[in-house]
């Protein structure tokens, strides 16, 4: 294990607007002993681009994710939906020579954190402590394009303190869907109202999932419904800030990256 | 604002409507659960089903021909409509001929598709619709909502006013009474029908049958009643052999109505001598844009759908909005890609693959596997773009070929996160600590050992 | 094949979509029992199709019940025959086929007047004593003569168009009344 060389892939929106996710991806990879590395000219998978339509630029970002990450061991992303859209979506974007061998290569060796864990690294107790009362929210791209929902499971269910909610719920679509909540931000926000309701049935504490896009969707829409009668809303926090809280390094939710310090 | 967006606006703010399509989709999403869970042989049914649908598509021109041959042989009639106009037409032309007036209709997507019912009533031939979701939505003057269920998205109260209104009873919104009221008024209508009109689940081409599904009975009454039966139906559905049958009625009562088996299958054929049945038999094939579908190597998967619906009730969207905001004939996730591949003009429903958010669900139930992400994604890049979201696009492409400039966009976005969209500012707080990367950066550049080991690129 | 397990499992599951089913012993006659059921269930006017045993019914039957229509006895023009079916309490025919695991009943063209007496009247009874057995759509769809039209009928007439509410008898039958009896089915 400790000879596992991880190339670390910090998607966009994580990069810019959940930095926390990404240094608890840091803390659990190198708490296990693994050589991590980052490549901070890495920008963007493409998927925001390929699903608005615009497959030229989407290539564009494609072929840049290709040349900085086909020499990679594993690359890690603490996102089913970006991992998804390179392990499956790249197909539909006419890569061609180099690039197309590389990524057929490459789309092996790219895993979720969880799926990595679990899967590949045969982990399902990473010694995380995090005594509250935690409900999942399975992201869609992350649950049926990689069949991801086993994996979060067990490790939550190894984490000491920690009570699982929901485990029964139903899987359903928050409304996020990138380019479709800025076209359509009425009906994207009663689709999260929907959801974050479900949610809320077994007063969870805190909401998890392993995509952070489809997580601040339903923040967001936990924050403008309020409460449902005699239930409060729970926090949203990304999989890996679980995974990454110890007893020696507690879970601190005013902290912008791990360990509270910047 | 475009005519979806404003359908769906208006469907946001009707609580009944919500109310409607959430408690009968969860329904049948319960059926169909109930049929599915637990098979064993469920993912190998799809595959055959699949196969079945596949090698109908890929042969068929030789399977029309094999159809049309037999079916004349016993006395029927075969007509093939290259458009909507043409296929009304040719159904206006047989009725004429016998001077029939007055008839009976079964639920049919495709007769919706081409607007019979409307040509039909320009025409002064009166065609009432038999199933009681479609005497429902005709009794109201609107269109079906769903593509098995054409009433879905009304309550039991605002049928019974509909029928108090229209058909002068006392009003009831019993559900039984309603179906008695229903049944008792068509059932004259039956008596003295002289013509019935159908869609076709599926034509064999071996055999020359004719293939329906239903539960109501009222195709049954259709086609045994009036003297004259026409079928209308689309040129993708012949399948080669009876035996290719199996896999897709079982799949399609599975996944339409959550039964292990239809309450009605009909195969039919013009009637022999000493049978029961019609005296004249028609099918009018209609293309409409199903063969320029088929020959297109990435739409042609399209043409493989059983016409279910299950991925309507599967789908998030669909259960917000109802099916009427699509503002189609066919709506939800088959439709967004099918309307968009049938008729003459194709940019009427280019906003539809929009109303996704790909999340996959569709894909998931459809029985014969057809993958509507891709599909809707596919119709997304191949839509003519407006020069703004050209320029939008460009931008975000220039953004994202470099690190830095990703740095300053995202720093511009955190400044004015409120007037940026979401995917760019969810979650962070004006004047946060700057992105992952300028984070790593920062420690990488502090001389004392800093408490992560991680490395950047050049280091290794 | 197995014909009595066959239709053990064909009667669970008729059962299962609303259907009902009345089996004989050796001793009885079809058309007593068929008799019996009119009787006690107040039906006064009945229609046949035209079937084997459809002489032995109209003989049983025709003191207490009025026959308003035997296609086995003479045809009748279409709109005549429709509207003398509507009238009828029951319609009568008996079954090309059975198939088991799904109680669906096969009802061919062959007959003259079986589309109609099974569809028109509130109450479809249906003798199962010569039909064929098949397990399932494929065994049926295998074996079957592929020149003649066959209605596969599960239960009876359904819908679920109101709120999803299930209602019996929505424009064919409200009830479906199997009558089987044993020794004398399956020719399979």
């Amino acid at each position: 294990m400790l000879k596992t060389k991880v190339a670390l892939f910090v998607p966009c929106l994580v990069d810019q607007a959940a930095v926390q996710t990404a240094w608890a991806t840091v803390q659990i990879l190198e708490r296990l002993g693994i050589h991590l590395t980052y490549d901070s000219r890495q920008t963007c998978c493409g998927q925001a681009m390929f699903n608005a339509g615009y497959l030229n630029n989407a290539r564009g970002s494609a072929e840049k994710f290709i040349r900085l990450f086909h020499d990679a061991e594993y690359i890690i992303a603490p996102s089913g939906s970006c991992v998804s859209m390179v392990k499956h979506r790249y197909a539909d974007l006419d890569l061609s020579g180099s690039f197309l061998r590389d990524w057929e290569s490459l789309r092996l060796r790219i895993f979720e954190l969880t799926e990595f864990l679990v899967d590949n690294l045969g982990v399902d107790d990473i010694g995380s402590k995090f005594p509250f009362k935690v409900g999942i929210h399975n992201s869609c791209h992350a649950l049926r394009e990689l069949g991801i929902k086993a994996q979060p499971l067990k490790l939550l269910q190894n984490v000491e303190g920690l009570t699982l909610v929901n485990e029964d719920l139903v899987d359903e679509c928050c409304g996020f869907g990138g380019v479709f909540s800025a076209k359509y931000p009425e009906l994207s926000a009663k689709m999260g109202k929907h959801r974050s309701q479900q949610l809320e049935i077994d007063s969870p504490e805190f909401i998890t999932g392993v995509d952070d896009s489809c997580l601040m969707h339903l923040k967001q829409a936990f924050k403008t419904n309020g409460a449902l009668p005699g239930k409060t809303i729970p926090q949203t926090i990304h999989i890996a800030r679980i995974l990454a809280s110890t007893s020696s390094s507690p879970f601190d939710s005013e902290s912008y990256s791990y360990g509270g310090e910047v | 604002m475009s005519t979806v967006k404003y359908k769906i606006k208006s469907a946001l703010h009707d609580q009944q409507l919500y109310a409607a399509i959430q408690n009968a989709s969860n329904l049948s999403t319960a059926k169909r659960d109930d049929q599915i869970l637990g098979l064993d042989d469920y993912e190998s049914s799809r595959d055959a089903a699949r196969e079945v649908r596949q090698r109908s598509v890929d042969y068929s021109p030789r399977l029309i021909e094999k159809f049309t041959r037999e079916f004349t042989a016993l006395g029927g009639k075969v007509y093939i409509a290259a458009n909507a106009s043409e296929a009304n037409r040719i159904t206006i032309n047989i009725l004429k001929s016998h001077g029939a007036e007055k008839g009976v209709k079964s639920k049919s997507m495709v007769t919706e598709e081409i607007f019979l019912g409307r040509a039909l009533e320009s025409a002064g031939i009166d065609a009432v619709e038999t199933d009681l979701g479609e005497y429902i939505v005709q009794l109201a003057g609107e269109k079906p909502s769903h593509i098995t269920a054409p009433a879905m998205h009304k309550s039991r109260q605002s049928i019974g006013r509909l029928f108090a209104e229209k058909l002068g009873i006392k009003y009831t919104d019993d559900p039984a009474e309603l179906t008695e009221v229903a049944r008792g008024m068509l059932r004259e209508r039956f008596l003295n029908a002289e013509f019935g009109i159908s869609g076709a689940n599926f034509l064999i081409a071996e055999t020359g049958h004719i293939a329906i599904v239903e539960n109501e009975g009222n195709v049954r009454l259709g086609l045994s009643i009036p003297p004259v039966y026409i079928a209308v139906t689309g040129i993708e559905k012949l399948l080669e052999k009876l035996a290719d049958l199996s896999p897709l009625v079982k799949m399609l009562a599975k996944s339409a109505t959550g039964q292990k088996f239809s309450g009605y299958f009909h195969l039919l054929k013009p009637s022999r001598e000493g049978e029961d049945g019609p005296e004249e038999m028609h099918v009018i094939l209609i293309d409409n844009g199903r063969s320029r579908a088929m020959a297109d190597p990435e739409m042609r998967e399209m043409m493989l759908c059983i016409r279910c619906g299950a991925c309507l009730n599967e789908c998030p969207v669909y259960k917000t909005i109802g099916g009427h905001a699509y503002d189609s004939t066919y709506p939800g996730p088959m439709g967004s890609v099918l309307s968009n591949l049938l008729g003459r003009n194709k940019m009427l429903h280019q906003e539809l693959p929009d109303l996704s958010t790909l999340c996959g669900a569709c894909k998931d139930v459809c029985p014969v596997r057809i993958d509507l992400p891709k599909l809707l994604l596919e119709l997304r890049a191949r839509r003519e773009k407006p020069l703004s979201h050209n320029m939008l696009a460009s931008g975000w492409k220039w953004t994202m070929e470099s690190s830095s400039r990703v740095e300053v966009a995202g720093k511009f976005a955190r400044m004015v996160e409120k007037v940026v969209p979401k995917v760019m500012s969810g979650g962070v707080k004006p004047g946060g600590p700057g992105s992952f990367r300028t984070q790593v950066e920062k420690r990488k550049s502090q001389v004392e050992s800093p408490k992560s080991k991680i490395r950047t690129d050049d280091e290794q | 094949m197995n014909n009595s397990k066959n239709v053990l499992l064909f009667q669970k599951q008729l059962l299962a979509v609303n259907g009902e089913f009345i089996s004989l012993d050796e001793n009885q006659k079809v058309s007593s029992l068929v008799k019996e059921f009119i009787t006690s269930n107040s039906i006064k006017s009945i229609v046949l199709s035209d079937f084997s045993q459809h002489q032995d019914l109209v003989e049983a039957l025709e003191e207490d019940t009025e026959i308003l229509a035997d296609f086995g006895s003479r045809s009748y023009p279409l709109d005549e025959a429709g509207n003398l079916c509507a009238k009828a309490d029951a319609g009568i025919t008996d079954v090309y086929a059975i198939i088991a695991d799904t109680g669906t009943l096969v009802i061919s063209s062959r007959n003259r007047g079986d589309r109609l007496c099974s569809s028109l009247p509130p109450i479809h009874l249906a003798l199962i004593g010569n039909s064929k057995v098949y397990l399932n759509f494929e065994e049926f769809i295998e074996n079957t003569p592929k020149e003649h039209t066959y209605a596969l009928i599960t239960g009876p007439s359904r819908t679920a168009d109101i709120e999803k509410k299930l209602i019996l008898g929505a424009h064919g039958p409200k009830r479906v009344v199997v009558f089987y009896s044993e020794g004398n089915a399956g020719c399979t």
